[in-house]
């Protein structure tokens, strides 16, 4: 059997719902199904890298676990489309998502492939709507693995894993063993591929559930936040103030704007 | 005395991303709201500079402890990080309340929350993630951040004693204290237990990027409008004139303009600058998530029906080549005199 690669998504709600569209009452508790989830750009490099191992080597075991806080199934047939080797759906309460700890406990058990515990671990940088980053090292943790953060590319060297990453003077190269876990960030080389329509059409054909997970005794115990409030934020009132005049006009217009903009914060 | 102990943990790198002591004075005005509390410094690795314990005690820290240990890779990572702040908490928290709660604070950044995020699962305490602010509140911690993409605010209580969270410093970090005044104390942790072997690493050199996007004061970015990399060099002299950071948008990233480092954007950098002047850029909803709702926009485009113009505070219908060398030019003049 080849490389175990397990995959996490969460989705993200539609980005064209407006804060008060959401549905998000003000204890976080509610969340209006209509509003659909979609991949998020993490989760669809996350997904596009795991793809391109198993190109390579065709004895990869894909296994994709969709985590969501509704029940609605489009998400799950999205991901069942690019025709995983398993496949679950998770339905996670929404005061669990705000948790990024309590869900990476409450997900590490779900990345076994076949009774084997994943070699590679991959997970968007930010897991689903919640999360800012905390989520992955959770999981790592959760795991016990070593965590590679903010990967945009993965490749097998012999026995190694290479995740390539972009800093700001430098792309660095990090070879280490599995089991590992890795954050991916969206690149212009893992951009999800189309799947094929077959597939697409496959996967709606086959049944599609999100099921809950039995709440563990460990997790019960890590919960660790609760929701006070929820906000709905607007950028502000004020129409935008238009600068009109000739070019030159405008532009010491602008300046001016900015110039005692950061003086006052001097 | 504050009902919090609260710590901040310096991390290399800290200083180029914007202030060790900025941070610690951002987390002294939450140790006690109104009036600068009692907070202790923790830093991790060899300091960006060698008069950073000084700085950090004339910004108002207590105490300041250096954690050191011989075999600490270099560039560093989270993970020997982690291990190290594990290694020194005890003796970097020995003199404090324990029967109060505990707040560790870090500049925020993607190496700060790998850090954080493993140090509370390992300790018990919360992870509070990124803030935008956070308070004491009866003795409790309670932070706030934005979530589905900076469309909502949520104020979360933290339920576990202790808690880990980065915060973006907004802080000048100028010292308060001088000469005698200083009366905060210098200590040195030397571990010595074995670390975790490091990753290999390789790395392939770049042109530098310049200042992150993530942590400016003030961001330039540039869309599909700019029309190739040529016209980002003019935005980069603009985002030089005002000390900030150059970003593009998901197309500008996609065309290879700008690195995707710089991106801004949902599926980019969440940026929180006190401005961000948005050139040639539309203004979707995808961009929009990546930008702080506090933020004032400067929009320049010369479509005057562009969504962007709906959420700048002060806009330019104009063609962006030549109206940006002309706001470069006056802000230069404008530095001269």
């Amino acid at each position: 059997m080849g490389l175990r690669i397990a995959v996490l998504v969460a989705g993200i709600a539609d980005v064209k719902w407006r804060a008060m569209e959401l549905g998000v009452a003000l204890d976080g508790a509610a969340h209006d199904p209509a509003v659909a989830r979609k991949l998020s750009p993490f989760d669809e490099a996350a997904i596009e890298c795991a793809l391109k191992l198993r190109d390579a080597d065709a004895s990869v075991h894909l296994r994709c676990i969709v985590a969501s806080d509704s029940v609605d199934a489009g998400l799950l047939r999205a991901v069942s489309a690019y025709r995983p080797t398993s496949l679950q759906g998770v339905l996670i309460s929404q005061d669990t998502f705000w948790d990024a700890q309590a869900l990476a406990i409450e997900l590490a058990p779900t990345t076994v492939c076949e009774s084997s515990p994943a070699d590679l671990v991959l997970v968007g940088r930010e897991f689903g709507d919640f999360d800012d980053g905390v989520f992955a090292p959770s999981l790592a943790q959760a795991l016990g693995h070593p965590f590679v953060a903010l990967a945009q590319e993965i490749r097998c060297a012999g026995n190694d894993l290479v995740f390539v990453r972009e800093l700001s003077n430098a792309r660095e190269c990090i070879q280490t063993q599995a089991p590992v876990v890795a954050s991916m960030t969206n690149a212009k080389s893992n951009r999800l591929r189309y799947p094929l329509m077959k597939n697409v059409m496959a996967a709606k054909r086959e049944p599609a559930l999100m099921s809950p997970l039995a709440e563990s005794q460990q997790l019960r115990t890590r919960r660790a936040v609760s929701v006070m409030a929820v906000i709905a934020k607007a950028r502000h009132d004020a129409p935008c103030r238009m600068v009109s005049g000739t070019e030159d006009e405008q532009a010491r217009a602008v300046a001016d704007f900015l110039g005692r903009l950061l003086n006052a914060e001097v | 005395m504050s009902d919090v102990n609260v710590f901040v943990v310096i991390i290399p790198g800290d200083d180029q991303a914007g202030g060790a002591a900025g941070l610690l004075a951002s987390a002294r005005r939450i140790a006690t709201a109104g009036m600068p509390g009692i907070v202790h410094a923790i830093v991790l690795g060899s300091p960006d500079e060698a008069a950073m314990p000084q700085k950090l005690l004339a910004a108002g820290a207590s105490s300041v402890c250096l954690v050191s240990h011989e075999s600490l890779a270099q560039p560093v990572q989270g993970g020997q990080l982690l291990e190290l702040l594990l290694a020194a908490l005890p003796g970097a928290t020995r003199d404090c309340a324990k029967d109060k709660p505990s707040l560790f604070l870090f500049a925020a950044s993607s190496l700060a929350d790998e850090i954080a995020a493993g140090a509370a699962f390992r300790t018990g305490a919360t992870a509070l993630g990124r803030c935008a602010n956070i308070q004491i509140q009866d003795e409790r911690i309670v932070a706030s951040r934005v979530a589905f993409g900076g469309r909502i605010k949520v104020v979360l209580s933290a339920l576990a004693m202790h808690c880990f969270a980065c915060i973006r410093p907004t802080d000048t970090g100028a010292p308060v204290l001088a000469g005698d005044a200083i009366v905060g104390q210098v200590r040195e942790i030397t571990c010595t237990g074995a670390l975790t072997a490091p990753l290999t690493a390789t790395f392939e050199a770049q042109p530098a990027s310049g200042r992150r996007v993530d942590l400016a004061k003030v961001v330039v970015s540039g869309g599909r409008g700019i029309g190739g990399p040529e016209g980002f060099e003019q935005l980069g002299a603009l985002a030089s004139a005002l000390d900030g950071a150059l970003a593009g948008s998901l197309p500008a990233v996609d065309a290879g303009w700008v690195p995707v480092t710089s991106q801004v954007g949902q599926s980019g950098n969440y940026v929180t600058p006190l401005v961000y002047v948005a050139v040639g850029i539309s203004g979707t909803l995808q961009h929009l998530a990546g930008i702080g709702p506090n933020v004032r926009i400067v929009a320049i485009n010369n479509d005057p029906e562009a969504h962007i113009f709906q959420e700048a505070q002060i806009g330019v219908v104009a063609d962006w080549r030549a109206v940006v060398p002309l706001i470069t030019a006056h802000l230069q003049a404008e530095a001269v005199n």
